[in-house]
């Protein structure tokens, strides 16, 4: 897949996973290689990315069970960021699927 | 490959990145190790779901020069984060080179004029020196501080006008990491 493609993907679907609740770095590796196929070190310069433009802060979490975890909590300006692209992906993904009806209707018929 | 080598491999690939950003970088891969062995993943496995510690490192010194660029207004930070997003495989920015290179020279060459414009009342006294009469003397002033004045107005507006374009060509290099928004920007 396109590199730049990937990226952009790869950056809504750790905006759109941490809408709900703050989560920690391997828990967003593992919960998105869970649905498709990624090279895992490629999100951690992602979410590095989107906290220093601020749309992410975090925090250290020491846990019972297991290694401490770093934290990544929305921001307002993230969440409103969050939103933007779900609103482009939105779009894209009606096209493309469009597309892709209008190819099979067209092989059926 | 283990695991000690990515992080080592990483670093070393990490060129001009402060000490400080590295350590922070190769953390967050200590600790996904770490929460991968406590699930009980292998080494081997870790490593090779992680990808390419070239391509990741790549990654984050593009991100690095373009913050550098937008904090410090910086050219060589430009130029550099432009061409590493090139080596990313960003190849529509090819296209922006020749733009670039065009904008950046204007801006120079305006600098260059405004400068000139400002120092020529220096010129003028130079006139005064020469023997010259009073009255041409004071012609050449009056026509030098007008050209300093001109000069000091295009310097100013020279200055608005690279921040400006400083800003939007950040914007624009931003913008290519999210390509869905290029996808859909005629929607």
């Amino acid at each position: 897949m396109n590199v730049q493609f990937k990226k952009g993907v790869l950056t809504l679907c750790v905006l759109v996973l941490t809408l709900k609740k703050d989560r920690y770095g391997y828990e967003l590796v593992d919960h998105i290689s869970e649905k498709f196929l990624i090279a895992e070190g490629t999100i951690y310069p992602i979410l590095r990315r989107l906290t220093k433009d601020g749309y992410f802060t975090t925090y250290l979490s020491e846990s019972k069970e297991g290694p401490p975890r770093k934290y990544y909590q929305l921001t307002e300006a993230g969440k409103l960021y969050a939103e933007e692209l779900i609103g482009e992906w939105e779009t894209f993904n009606k096209g493309v699927d469009q597309l892709i009806k209008e190819g099979l209707d067209h092989d059926e018929g | 490959m283990m695991k000690d080598e990515f992080l080592k491999k990483l670093r070393s690939h990490l060129v001009k990145i402060p000490e400080k950003e590295k350590q922070e970088i190769l953390s967050d891969y200590v600790e996904h190790f770490q929460h991968g062995f406590h699930k009980g993943r292998t080494e081997e496995e870790m490593v090779r779901t992680l990808g390419d510690p070239r391509k990741i490192a790549r990654e984050l010194i593009a991100d690095y020069h373009l913050e550098r660029a937008q904090e410090n207004q910086s050219f060589v930070s430009l130029f550099r984060a432009t061409f590493t997003f090139l080596g990313l495989g960003f190849f529509n920015l090819v296209f922006m080179l020749g733009p670039l290179i065009i904008v950046l020279s204007v801006i120079f060459s305006m600098y260059v004029t405004s400068l000139i414009l400002l120092i020529t009342p220096l010129f003028a006294i130079e006139a005064l020196l020469m023997e010259s009469s009073l009255l041409e003397f004071l012609l050449r002033l009056l026509t030098s501080l007008i050209g300093a004045g001109v000069g000091l107005l295009l310097g100013m507006g020279t200055v608005r006008f690279s921040r400006t374009f400083f800003g939007w060509f950040i914007r624009y290099l931003k913008s290519n990491l999210n390509i869905i928004k290029g996808v859909n920007k005629h929607a």
